[in-house]
């Protein structure tokens, strides 16, 4: 197993990058799902405002985050605790870990102790931390098997169905108007401009913007979240063709400020895309005039409620 | 009589040899004149990159904005125009004096992605 934190200082509340993903939980109470509250993927700076160690000998971290910066709205549900594998723990913050305050008394027995355990209390400490170190890398592994299986369910949901269906009726055949982002809410929302339509699909109902580069903020209020900041989506998804079907795709580009958004209507990398008008090719896809644009979104919406 | 017709045959198969290397040469010489898409691409994108035009980058003009109407009928997403975005935002009137060399439905076109590029640049594209 490899290490879990890479410490880039070892002062008074140390700032370490972690190396695996982790859950964030609200207590300190490390099995099952009932406590955690989210995910935050490899390479996610923390802050360790506590550190206390547990009977089996793994730590309990508790944490400030700081980046990414789309987790960092987490900190406001205070206290956030991390999980820390007895193996992963660097020597100089398990010295320093006897000092850590155990005002409730719960510290392991361990902490401070002067005298050798016994072989019963060794053989005991043993067992605690294997099915503690199991459990959690088992929830946590389950997370992200979770997480694949939720954006499978994204993309054959009836949600998405709806608004496939939408932008192909209403923007085949089409030329761009350059209105991409006012057709793609459209299609999301199942909703014209002026409110006709059923409206309460993958948005509740269409709304004003302006620039197309801002659905990377304007989506997430709509609880999408982008999977080019998941680090483990970041190394798989390098062009549209590697989206999800039914995947919002957001652009910037150099020609103007306000970038381009599409959806991306099959999946594999034969597919279609709607904006404002329907093509078989991803804007960077165009003639070679799609090197303007870049990426910088896939939205999907992770947890959908089932539609009838 | 035989070497007569024999005249004849041998007059009518280089009068087809002629006509045949004739057909290809035109067919060659229009191949080559037929622009593929990235290459047209590639002119509007260096013709894009002059800021400030006069009236001696009219004919130019008329030639980029002739590679955006055939552009145009492979091309729905509509990106050669909005190459030309900066350069119609701030060359208005050249643009027009070109405008009025192409045909009515040319022209239909034309006015449709301008009032388009003047759209996105005032309120955006949501």
């Amino acid at each position: 197993m490899t290490t879990l934190f890479l410490a880039t200082n070892t002062f008074a509340n140390e700032i370490v990058d972690l190396t695996r993903n982790s859950n964030v939980r609200s207590s300190r109470y490390f099995y099952g799902h009932e406590n955690v509250i989210d995910l935050i993927p490899l390479g996610s700076t923390v802050e360790i405002l506590n550190s206390r160690k547990l009977p089996s000998g793994a730590n309990s971290l508790e944490i400030k985050i700081l980046k990414p910066v789309d987790k960092i709205n987490l900190n406001q549900k205070a206290p956030l605790y991390i999980w820390q594998s007895v193996v992963n723990i660097p020597k100089h913050i398990s010295d320093t870990e006897a000092s850590a305050d155990c005002p409730d008394g719960s510290c392991s027995a361990t902490v401070g102790e002067s005298q050798p355990l016994t072989d019963v209390q060794k053989t005991a400490q043993d067992i605690t931390q294997k099915i503690e170190d199991q459990n959690s890398e088992e929830s946590e592994n389950l997370d992200a098997n979770n997480f694949d299986n939720s954006v499978k369910k994204y993309s054959n949901s009836l949600q998405v169905k709806r608004t496939i269906a939408w932008a192909l009726e209403k923007n085949s055949g089409r030329h761009s108007r350059k209105m991409c982002y006012q057709k793609v809410k459209e299609a999301l929302a199942t909703e014209f401009v002026n409110g006709k339509g059923p409206g309460q699909n993958l948005i509740p109902k269409w709304f004003a913007s302006q620039s197309a580069k801002n659905a990377t903020t304007d989506l997430k209020k709509f609880g999408f979240i982008n999977l080019l900041e998941k680090s483990s989506f970041h190394k798989i998804i390098l062009d549209p063709k590697d989206a999800p079907k039914g995947a919002v795709l957001v652009y910037k580009t150099s020609l103007h400020k306000y970038g381009h958004i599409e959806i991306k209507l099959d999946d594999g990398p034969v597919s279609r895309y709607a904006a404002d008008y329907v093509s078989d090719h991803a804007i960077t896809d165009q003639q070679g005039l799609g090197k303007k644009y870049q990426l910088i979104g896939v939205m999907i919406k992770p947890e959908l409620k089932d539609l009838k | 009589m035989n070497s007569k017709s024999n005249l004849n045959y041998k007059f009518i198969n280089v009068t087809l040899l002629v006509i045949l290397l004739t057909i290809c040469f035109t067919v060659a010489s229009r191949a080559s004149d037929v622009k593929t898409p990235r290459e047209l691409v590639s002119e509007v994108i260096i013709f894009s990159n002059k800021e400030i035009l006069s009236v001696d980058d009219l004919p130019g003009l008329e030639q980029q904005l002739n590679n955006v109407l055939i552009l145009d009928k492979t091309d729905n997403s509509r990106l050669a125009p909005e190459i030309l975005m900066k350069s119609y935002l701030k060359n208005k009137s050249l643009y027009q004096q070109a405008f009025i060399k192409f045909n009515k439905s040319q022209r239909l076109i034309l006015q449709e992605m301008f009032s388009d590029l003047e759209n996105l640049n005032k309120n955006g594209n949501g």
